[in-house]
C-alpha cells in the first residue's frame, strides 16, 4: 500500500515534468498571438457638427424618442431599438428634469387603436400627423413638446486574398452613421439634428505560419454611445439655459 | 423436422423495417428541410395615419383573374421553389385603401362591357400588377459590402373609367421594400420585404390620388375636389 502510494506520486511527478514544457509552449503561442500577433485597435468615433438649435422644454413637458423603420429602412429593427435605448440610457444617467417617453408609450398614447405598422412616421408625414385634430389634442394633453427620430445607416465591406502557403489575409470594416432629428410638435417641423459616426474594422492573416492581425469591434455600440452623449449635451445645455 | 428457412415475407419485412423508412426520410428531406414550400401570401398592413380626406363618391372596383392569381415564383435550385401570392395579398390592401379613400366601394363581378354599366357608381377602378422585382446578394456568398438585404419592388397600374367604359385616367404607383436579414428563413424575409413594398405602394395610392391630373379633373366634374 505504501509502495503503491510512492510509485503513484512518482508517476504524477513524471507526468508533470512531461506536461509542463507542453503547456509552456502552448501558453507561449497564445501569448505570442495575443500580445504580438493580434493587436486590439480602438474604434474610431466622431460626432457630426450640427447647427446650433434650441430645445426649450418647460416643467412637465415631455420628449418622445422613436425609431421608425420607414425613416431608416436600411437599419434593422433590433439596431433601431438599441439606438433608442442609448439615448434613453444617457438621459436617465444624467437625471434630466424632463420626461422622455418610450417608443411603446408614444404609440399607445397618440395612436391607441393602431399598430405601429399602421402609422407612417417620417419627416414628410409629421406635419400631416400633428395637424389632425384628434392627434393634436392627444399631443397637447400629453404635453409632448418634441419628437426625436433616431435613424441612420450601416456600411460593411470585406475582402480577402493571398498567396497559398506564403501569405493569406482578410480584412473587413464597418461604418455606422447615426442621426437624431429633433422635431417640434407644434407644426411637425425639424428644429435640428445631431449625428455620430463610428468605424470598426480589422485584418487577420498568416505570413508562413505566423498569425497576425488587428481588429476593433462594436462600431454600433460606439456610435450609439456617442449620439447619446451628444444628444444629452444639447438637451442639458438648453434646459440649463432656460 | 420443421426448418426455419428465410421466406419472402421475412425479407419483405426486413426491407420494410430498414430500407423503406430510410427511403421515406430521404424523399421527405427537402420537405422537412423547408426546400419545397407552399405558396406564401404576403399580408401587407395598410397605413391608416396620416389619414386622407374621404372623397364623397361611390366607385366600382374590378380585380381581373390575372390580378387575383398572380404568383411570383423563384427557382432556388432543383428542389427549391419559393412562391409568393402577390395578387392575393394585394387585394386586401387595395380594398382597404379604396374603402378609406371613397365613401363606398362596390366590388364588380366582371369587367366593364359595352352597353352594360354598373349602376350608381361615379367611376370604375381596375388595378393590375405591372412589375414585381426581388433582388438579393448572390446565394451562397457573403455580401462584400453592406448587411445581407432583400430588396423588393412592386408597381401597380391603375385605370379609372366611366361606368360606360370610357378610359379617364391611367397611372402607376410603385413601392419598395427592404428587409435586413437577421436569422429568419428565406420565405419570412422575402414575405416581409414584399409586405413593406406593398405597404408603401398602398400609401402612395391614397396620398397621391388627388394629384393625378386626369383624376383631379374627374373629381372636379363630380364636385368632389
Amino acid at each position: 500500500m505504501f509502495k503503491r502510494c510512492v510509485s503513484g506520486e512518482r508517476q504524477r511527478s513524471k507526468l508533470a515534468v512531461r506536461f509542463l514544457p507542453c503547456s509552456a509552449v502552448g501558453i507561449a503561442i497564445v501569448a505570442m498571438i495575443w500580445f504580438q500577433g493580434c493587436i486590439p485597435m480602438k474604434t474610431d468615433v466622431g460626432v457630426s457638427p450640427h447647427s446650433a438649435f434650441n430645445v426649450s422644454v418647460e416643467a412637465g413637458e415631455k420628449i418622445a424618442i422613436l425609431f421608425s423603420s420607414d425613416a431608416s429602412p436600411e437599419i434593422s429593427n433590433d439596431f433601431g431599438e438599441q439606438m433608442v435605448h442609448c439615448v434613453h440610457d444617457a438621459a436617465s444617467k444624467a437625471a434630466l428634469p424632463l420626461a422622455l417617453l418610450q417608443q411603446q408609450e408614444v404609440y399607445e398614447a397618440l395612436f391607441p387603436d393602431l399598430s405601429p405598422k399602421q402609422v407612417l412616421i417620417r419627416s414628410d408625414t409629421l406635419p400631416l400627423l400633428v395637424s389632425e385634430p384628434e392627434i393634436r389634442d392627444r399631443i397637447d394633453r400629453l404635453k409632448l413638446r418634441y419628437l426625436v427620430l433616431i435613424g441612420g445607416e450601416t456600411e460593411e465591406h470585406s475582402a480577402g486574398s493571398g498567396v497559398p502557403y506564403i501569405v493569406v489575409g482578410a480584412g473587413w470594416d464597418k461604418k455606422v452613421d447615426m442621426r437624431a432629428q429633433v422635431f417640434e410638435l407644434e407644426h411637425g417641423t425639424e428644429v435640428g439634428a445631431v449625428g455620430s459616426q463610428a468605424k470598426s474594422g480589422g485584418f487577420a492573416g498568416l505570413i508562413f505560419i505566423i498569425p497576425m492581425g488587428w481588429a476593433s469591434f462594436d462600431a454600433e455600440g460606439a456610435a450609439c454611445e456617442a449620439i447619446g452623449a451628444e444628444f444629452l449635451r444639447i438637451i442639458v445645455g438648453s434646459t440649463n439655459a432656460n | 423436422m420443421p426448418i426455419d428457412a428465410p421466406t419472402d415475407t421475412g425479407r419483405c419485412s426486413q426491407w420494410q423495417f430498414y430500407w423503406l423508412p430510410l427511403l421515406l426520410i430521404i424523399a421527405l428531406l427537402p420537405v422537412l428541410g423547408g426546400c419545397v414550400t407552399a405558396t406564401v401570401t404576403p399580408e401587407p398592413v395598410f397605413i391608416r395615419e396620416p389619414r386622407v380626406a374621404q372623397i364623397p363618391l361611390v366607385v366600382g372596383v374590378y380585380y381581373s383573374d390575372a390580378f387575383r392569381e398572380l404568383v411570383y415564383a423563384q427557382q432556388g435550385g432543383p428542389l427549391i421553389r419559393h412562391s409568393f401570392a402577390i395578387g392575393g395579398g394585394s387585394i386586401k390592401l387595395i380594398d382597404e385603401a379604396l374603402a378609406l379613400l371613397f365613401k363606398q366601394v362596390v366590388l364588380l363581378p366582371g369587367p366593364l362591357s359595352p352597353g352594360v354599366s354598373p349602376p350608381n357608381v361615379a367611376g370604375v377602378i381596375e388595378p393590375s400588377i405591372s412589375t414585381v422585382n426581388l433582388r438579393h446578394p448572390p446565394l451562397g456568398q457573403t455580401p462584400s459590402s453592406g448587411p445581407f438585404w432583400m430588396r423588393t419592388s412592386i408597381a401597380y397600374a391603375f385605370t379609372l373609367s366611366t361606368p360606360e367604359g370610357e378610359r379617364l385616367a391611367a397611372w402607376e404607383v410603385e413601392g419598395d421594400g427592404v428587409h435586413i436579414f437577421g436569422f429568419e428563413n428565406w420565405n419570412t424575409a422575402v414575405k416581409d420585404s414584399f409586405e413593406r413594398a406593398m405597404r408603401e405602394a398602398g400609401w402612395k395610392l391614397v396620398s397621391g390620388f388627388r394629384d393625378i391630373p386626369d383624376v383631379a379633373r374627374w373629381l372636379e366634374l363630380h364636385g368632389a375636389k
